[in-house]
């Protein structure tokens, strides 16, 4: 799907190598000259930030968005008028910062994200590659090896375009991994540079790698990573994190942060149940489950994980998980569809058509009514 | 670069897919095992076990016949690298609620945005029971699809059917015709 295609070539774009000189950091309010080399990137994201405003996988919710956007307007002081929030719903752990000020925040970062603090590291990561001007970098790094009009022409197949473009422009991107990282420990540190400054816990941003690092290391090679390789998760980085800042102390803004995601993170566990990558869904559910405030709601996606799945052992492993959410007293009312689901492959019909039942009762205008019905005959 | 051509084919295998077409002319026809009745013409492609037809080109109007997947396929028979236990993939002994979880997470694995389902119900598929329901999502440059699913999960292999269309004009203007080829559907 060309979107795919628009982010992977837009992240192409906005994170960098290090092989140039170090840039000043952009005044505020500050255009590029319409001389300048910048003033052509400019461009080219100005016109994806249109089209980004009407992207069918943004996510639109006021409160949300308000909160993302007033945490990120603290996070970049002088340079909150010049830094523009989206928030698309893709189930991968993502954050992109453009040049001229468009920082693309991906749902699944924020399903993987626990608290306030470890939320704010990440944007403050990217206001660190804008205030860094790491992109512009980037940019005149891939004219320099030039790669730059197949990386154009992919985020031109944005609207709907070509993919041999892409393959093409994707051997570019993937060449350019391995420029990023200094860039990327820069953005940390200046990341950790504004958790501190604003009293957050700043071993927040280790433990977040750490939990990323353990998804990763689930990854079958070949399947998208959960962890978008511009960001790259690593032994290295998580341990470097954790040491910047093992004597920091802060606040981790834990309930704030898991009220304001509350109402949209079941799609976004919906979301993560789709992509059907269970290795690296295993590790996150179990994570969210630890956490008193998630544990029904992680335990009910953490059963259909294992529904999903239906491995050896599974079964019994979901039912398990569906008692829990039920005992916590956080599952939806799918949670009866579910046990009944995974009843009737343990042979217990009778307990089955009861979970069928209070199913209905507790959604009685449940749009598979006729199917589950069916089931109870 | 497997990874970011996979949304990529799989959309095109649902929407621009094509090589090589025939004409399917109005009236009784055989396709894989099922027999089945169209009230127009269409044009088709693909191959045994996954035929697609179209009246206008598939980004307009396609109908994806799926036909005996069996325990391990992916639900829309793609062969690309996922590992045997990850993916959108039938299993033995799937219900109806599962076969319908199967299609809408290979369909949000192909690139549809904003998915919904429903409409969940029993649907006598080929003279068996089965399943059917209804579908709306949104393509990358937020175009709105709505579709329609259909199956049967019988002897250990599944069947299923997907009608897909813009929901302006090209959805409304074709359903009556897909109805017409679903309630047809009978075992050769």
């Amino acid at each position: 799907m060309s979107r795919w295609l628009l982010h992977a070539a837009l992240l192409g774009l906005l994170t960098g190598c290090a092989s140039t000189p170090n840039l000043p950091p952009p005044a505020v309010g500050e255009r590029p000259s319409i001389e300048s080399d910048e003033a052509g990137l400019w461009a080219q994201m100005e016109a994806f930030e249109k089209r980004l405003q009407y992207a069918p996988d943004r996510v639109t919710d006021p409160a949300l968005n308000a909160y993302v956007r007033d945490l990120t307007c603290k996070l970049a002081g002088e340079y909150c008028g010049d830094i523009r929030v989206y928030i698309l719903r893709q189930p991968y752990f993502n954050a992109a910062m453009a040049p001229n000020g468009m920082l693309v925040i991906w749902t699944g970062l924020l399903l993987r994200a626990e608290d306030e603090a470890q939320l704010a590291f990440v944007l403050g990561h990217e206001i660190g590659h804008y205030v860094s001007r790491h992109s512009i970098e980037r940019w005149r790094q891939m004219k320099s090896t030039a790669n730059v009009a197949t990386a154009i022409s992919v985020l031109s197949a944005g609207a709907g375009a070509g993919l041999a473009g892409a393959l093409a422009t994707m051997g570019a991107y993937s060449s350019l991994y391995a420029f990023s990282r200094e860039q990327e420990r820069e953005a940390d540190d200046y990341g950790l540079k504004r958790l501190r400054e604003l009293g957050y816990d700043p071993r927040r941003a280790g433990q977040l790698w750490a939990a990323v690092w353990d998804e990763e290391r689930q990854r079958e090679r070949g399947l998208m990573s959960a962890i978008f390789a511009t960001h790259p998760a690593s032994e290295e980085r998580r341990d470097r994190l954790l040491q910047a800042a093992a004597d920091g102390e802060g606040q981790r803004g834990f309930e704030n942060f898991q009220a304001r995601v509350a109402a949209l993170r079941p799609s976004w566990f919906e979301d993560e149940l789709s992509r059907r990558h269970f290795r690296q869904s295993a590790v996150l559910f179990a994570r969210l489950r630890a956490l008193p405030p998630l544990a029904g709601e992680a335990a009910y996606y953490q059963g259909e994980m294992y529904r999903k799945r239906a491995g050896e052992g599974d079964v019994t492993r979901a039912l398990e998980a569906y008692d829990a959410a039920l005992a916590a007293g956080r599952a939806p009312p799918a949670v009866h569809r579910s046990r009944g689901l995974v009843l009737r492959q343990l042979g217990r019909a009778e307990a089955a058509r009861e979970a069928f039942r209070r199913y209905l009762e507790l959604a009685p205008e449940a749009s598979d009514r006729a199917m589950i019905e069916s089931y109870l005959q | 670069m497997k990874r970011w051509t996979r949304p990529a084919l799989l959309l095109a295998l649902l929407l621009l897919a094509g090589c090589g077409s025939m004409l399917v002319q109005p009236g009784p026809r055989r396709v894989d095992g099922l027999q089945l009745d169209t009230p127009v013409s269409w044009t088709e492609r693909g191959s045994k076990g996954h035929r697609i037809w179209t009246r206008d080109g598939t980004a307009l109007n396609a109908l994806h016949l799926y036909t005996e997947i069996k325990p391990g396929e992916h639900v829309m028979r793609q062969r690309y690298g996922l590992k045997k236990d990850e993916g959108a993939r039938f299993r033995a002994g799937l219900s109806a609620v599962e076969a319908q979880e199967l299609i809408v997470d290979a369909l949000r694995a192909s690139g549809a945005t904003d998915l919904k389902s429903e409409g969940l119900r029993p649907h006598l598929f080929a003279g068996e029971t089965g399943f059917r329901f209804e579908l709306s999502f949104a393509n990358a440059q937020g175009l709105r699809y709505q579709a329609m699913a259909a199956g049967e999960v019988e002897n250990g292999t599944m069947s299923w059917l997907i009608f897909l269309a813009p929901s302006e004009h090209y959805y409304e203007r074709d359903r009556v015709h897909v109805e017409a080829i679903l309630a047809s559907l009978a075992r050769r």
